[in-house]
C-alpha cells in the first residue's frame, strides 16, 4: 500500500488523461459534428434565399419588359375562355355582312391541345374543327366571309380545305345564290373550359 | 567525463576513498576506516548533495571470483545454471554476480560479495539514494589493456597501490579478468620486492587457472620505476615488465583528473577510470532494486501522466476551439439568414403587385405569339390566278387544299370553254384551253400545272370517238395547280 501511494500521483494524473480523453473527446466531437451540420443547413438557406432574391429580381426585370410588349387589357383579353354561342352568333353575323345565304356551320367539340412555348409554361389550349357551308352572290364575297371569319373568331383559325363552285344559273343573270362555299378548318382558342384537361376522364 | 554531479565511494579494509565529481566545492579525501562506524565526514558530504548520484566500489577482501566454464544452453537453462553455480561457489554469499568472458561466452566469471564486506553497512545506510555498487578489481582490469596493450591477447598482470586498501593484484586474461588478490600495503621503496613476492606467491594460482609459465606472463606496476629496482624479478623470467607512476597512467589515459606526480596510489587513476566510464559490472541489491524500480516507474510515469494530460486538454482546448468558431460562424450565418430572409420577405412584399401578373403575362404574350403565327392561306394563289384567267375560259369552281405548311399547296380548277353559242369545233376549243392554260402557268410560275381533265379526250390515255352529242353545253376542262410546302402562302 505505500509502494502505491508513492504513485497516486501520477496514476491520477493518467487516470484524468484517459477520463478527460474518454469523455471530452466524443462530446466535443459530436458537438463539431452537430454543430457543422446546423451551418451547413444554415448555408443551403442563405443560398436558396439569394436564389429566390435573384429571382424575384429577374422576374421583375421580365415584368418589366413583358408590359413594354403587351398591355394588361391585351393580357386580359388574351386568356380568358371563350363563349362558343357568342362565337357562332358572330358567325352568323359575319355570313351576313358578306351577303351569305344558307349558312350551315358545325363548330365540332373542342379537343386539348398542349403547345410547347420558349418562354413560358406550357399552353393548354383548345381545337375545335370547324365545317362552313353557304351560298353566296359572287365568289368574292364568299372570300370575305372567310377573311372576316380569320380575325372575328378569338384565337387562330386555320383554313384546310375550301371550295367555291358555281352555282348553275340563267346565263348572265346574278342571283343571291351564285357560288357555293365551302370550307373547313381548325379553331385554336382558350376554349370554352379552362380545366377541359381535368375534367376529362 | 560524468558531468552529473556523482560521489564516488572507493571502500577498502583500511580506509573510505570519497571522490567527488561533478561538485565544484568538493575536494576527494580518503578516510580511515573504524569498524562499525560510518564516517560522519563522508554521510555529511552525500547529504549535502542530496541529487548527487552515488556509486560505493567495493576493494577490499571480502570478495571471492571463481572463473568458470558453461556448456551451450539456451538462455533460460544458461541463467539456471548460472544461479546454481553461483549458490555453490559462493553459499554464503549476500550479494552475486556473474560476466561473460569477451570473445568467449562459454566462459564465465563468477562474483560473490561475502556478508561481512563493508560495502553494505554503507550501502543499507544509504539505500535511499539508490546507490550502485561496483567491483574494484573488475571497473580496473580493463585500465590494463589500455595501458599496455599486449595484455589484450595474452596474460598480464597489474599490480597498484590503494591507499584504502592495499597492494592489489589484477590479472587479465585477454582483457577478461581472471584472478585477483589483495595483499596489505607494503612501505614505501618496498612495492617492487612485495610485489614480486606477492606475484610469485599467486603463479600457483594462475598456474590452475591456466597460464602455462611465467614467461606469458606481461606485467605492469603501477609506480615509478625509480622507486626501486627490477631485481626482484630476477629469479622470475616474465614476459615484460612495465613501470607507470599512476600519474604518467592518468595522462596517457586522458583522464579528467590525476593523482599528483610524485603520488605511489592508484586510488584516483581507478577513480577516474570509474567515473568516466558506465560501470562493466553495475551491481545492485535486490530491495534496492525494487525502490528504483518504483523510482523509475514513478519518475517515467509521472512524465507519462503530465505528458498524456498535456496533449488530451491540449487536443480538447483545439477542438473546443474549433467548437467555438464554428458556433461563431453557425451565428454569423444565422444573422446572415436572418438578415436574408427579411430582405427577400421587404423585396417580396415591395415586388410583389409588379410581379403578381406574370405568369398571366407570360401566358397571354405566349398565346399572343400562337395565335399570331401565320397559317396557310389560298389569297396569293388565288390572285395570281386573277391574273391568268380571261375569255374564253369560265371558272366554275375552285377548291383550294393545304393541311399545314409543310404540305404542298393544291389548286384544282374547272373551266369552261366559252363560244359565241354554237357548238364548238373540237380542235379549236382544245386550242383555246390550250392557250387559256399557258397563261395561267406563266401568271402562276410557282405552281406546277398539271391537266387532270382536257376538253377534248386528246391524251393519250383518253379513248377517242367520234362527236355524236347533239348538246350545244361547252366543253369543261380542270387542271390541277400544286406548290410545294413552307413557302411564301401565308398572310
Amino acid at each position: 500500500m505505500s509502494k502505491f501511494k508513492r504513485h497516486r500521483l501520477w496514476l491520477f494524473l493518467l487516470a484524468l488523461a484517459l477520463l478527460i480523453g474518454a469523455t471530452a473527446q466524443p462530446l466535443l466531437t459530436f458537438a463539431q459534428q452537430e454543430a457543422a451540420s446546423k451551418r451547413a443547413h444554415l448555408r443551403t438557406e442563405i443560398l436558396k434565399n439569394r436564389q429566390a432574391l435573384s429571382q424575384l429580381q429577374e422576374d421583375i426585370a421580365a415584368t418589366e419588359k413583358l408590359k413594354r410588349q403587351i398591355t394588361d387589357k391585351e393580357a386580359e383579353d388574351a386568356l380568358p375562355p371563350v363563349d362558343r354561342l357568342r362565337v357562332a352568333q358572330s358567325l352568323e353575323r359575319r355570313a351576313v355582312e358578306a351577303h351569305l345565304t344558307h349558312l350551315i356551320y358545325t363548330i365540332a367539340p373542342e379537343e386539348k391541345v398542349v403547345i410547347d412555348t420558349p418562354s413560358a409554361e406550357k399552353q393548354n389550349l383548345a381545337c375545335s374543327k370547324i365545317t362552313l357551308n353557304a351560298d353566296a352572290p359572287t365568289d368574292k364575297d364568299a372570300y370575305r366571309f372567310l377573311d372576316s371569319v380569320r380575325h372575328t373568331l378569338p384565337g387562330r383559325v386555320t383554313f384546310q380545305t375550301l371550295s367555291v363552285t358555281r352555282l348553275p344559273t340563267a346565263e348572265g343573270s346574278v342571283t343571291a345564290s351564285n357560288v357555293h362555299l365551302t370550307a373547313e378548318g381548325n379553331w385554336l382558342s382558350n376554349g370554352a373550359n379552362p380545366h377541359l384537361e381535368e375534367k376529362r376522364p | 567525463m560524468r558531468t552529473a554531479p556523482t560521489i564516488l565511494l572507493v571502500i577498502g579494509d583500511d580506509g573510505i576513498a570519497t571522490i567527488p565529481c561533478g561538485i565544484p566545492d568538493a575536494m576527494p579525501f580518503i578516510t580511515r576506516t573504524v569498524p562499525n562506524r560510518l564516517s560522519e565526514e563522508i554521510l555529511d558530504l552525500i547529504a549535502a548533495y542530496p541529487k548527487a548520484r552515488l556509486i560505493l566500489c567495493a576493494d577490499n577482501l571480502a570478495q571471492d571470483y571463481r572463473c568458470d566454464t558453461v556448456p551451450r544452453l539456451n538462455f533460460l537453462d544458461r541463467a539456471r545454471l548460472i544461479d546454481r553455480r553461483l549458490k555453490q561457489n559462493f553459499p554464503q554469499a549476500r550479494l552475486t554476480a556473474q560476466r561473460a568472458f569477451r570473445h568467449d561466452s562459454h566462459r564465465i566469471l563468477l562474483v560473490g560479495l561475502q556478508e561481512n564486506n563493508p560495502i553494505f553497512a554503507w550501502e543499507e545506510r544509504l539505500r535511499d539514494r539508490l546507490p550502485t555498487l561496483c567491483l574494484l578489481p573488475i571497473e580496473g582490469a580493463p585500465l590494463l589493456t589500455r595501458l599496455m596493450p599486449e595484455a589484450a591477447q595474452s596474460w598480464a598482470m597489474m599490480v597498484s597501490r590503494q591507499k584504502t586498501g592495499g597492494l592489489r593484484q589484477i590479472v587479465t586474461y585477454r582483457g577478461n579478468l581472471v584472478f585477483t588478490r589483495l595483499t596489505p600495503l607494503p612501505s614505501v621503496g618496498e612495492e617492487t620486492e612485495t610485489a614480486a613476492r606477492d606475484i610469485r606467491a599467486s603463479l600457483d594460482y594462475l598456474t590452475r587457472y591456466g597460464l602455462p609459465t611465467s614467461k606469458d606472463l606481461a606485467l605492469l606496476l603501477l609506480w615509478p620505476e625509480s622507486a626501486s629496482g627490477t631485481t626482484a624479478f630476477a629469479d622470475m623470467p616474465l614476459r615484460l615488465i612495465r613501470f607507470l607512476s599512476p600519474f604518467d597512467a592518468a595522462q596517457k589515459l586522458a583522464l579528467p583528473f590525476a593523482p599528483p606526480p610524485a603520488a605511489l596510489d592508484s586510488d584516483l587513476l581507478f577513480a577516474a577510470q570509474i567515473l568516466t566510464r558506465r560501470p562493466v559490472l553495475g551491481l545492485m541489491m535486490s530491495s534496492t532494486r525494487i525502490q528504483r524500480r518504483h523510482q523509475i516507474l514513478q519518475f517515467w510515469g509521472l512524465r507519462l501522466a503530465v505528458g498524456a494530460l498535456i496533449a488530451v486538454i491540449g487536443l480538447t482546448l483545439a477542438q473546443a476551439g474549433d467548437l467555438i468558431s464554428t458556433l461563431s460562424k453557425t451565428h454569423k450565418d444565422l444573422s446572415a439568414l436572418t438578415e436574408s430572409r427579411q430582405t427577400l420577405a421587404e423585396t417580396q412584399q415591395q415586388a410583389a403587385p409588379e410581379t403578381a401578373p406574370l405568369g398571366k403575362l407570360r401566358a397571354a404574350v405566349a398565346r399572343k405569339h400562337i395565335y399570331e403565327e401565320q397559317t396557310p392561306l389560298p389569297w396569293h394563289g388565288l390572285r395570281e390566278l386573277t391574273l391568268g384567267l380571261g375569255k374564253p375560259l369560265r371558272l366554275e369552281g375552285v377548291t383550294w387544299t393545304q393541311v399545314d405548311s409543310s404540305a404542298p399547296e393544291i389548286f384544282t380548277l374547272s373551266f369552261t370553254v366559252l363560244t359565241d353559242g354554237a357548238k364548238p369545233e373540237r380542235a379549236d376549243a382544245q386550242a383555246v384551253f390550250d392557250t387559256a392554260a399557258a397563261r395561267i402557268a406563266h401568271a402562276m410560275p410557282d405552281y406546277q400545272i398539271s391537266v387532270t381533265k382536257p376538253p377534248y379526250p386528246a391524251r393519250p390515255q383518253d379513248s377517242v370517238a367520234p362527236d355524236t352529242s347533239q348538246k350545244m353545253d361547252a366543253p369543261t376542262t380542270e387542271i390541277t395547280l400544286q406548290r410545294p410546302g413552307q413557302r411564301g402562302t401565308h398572310e
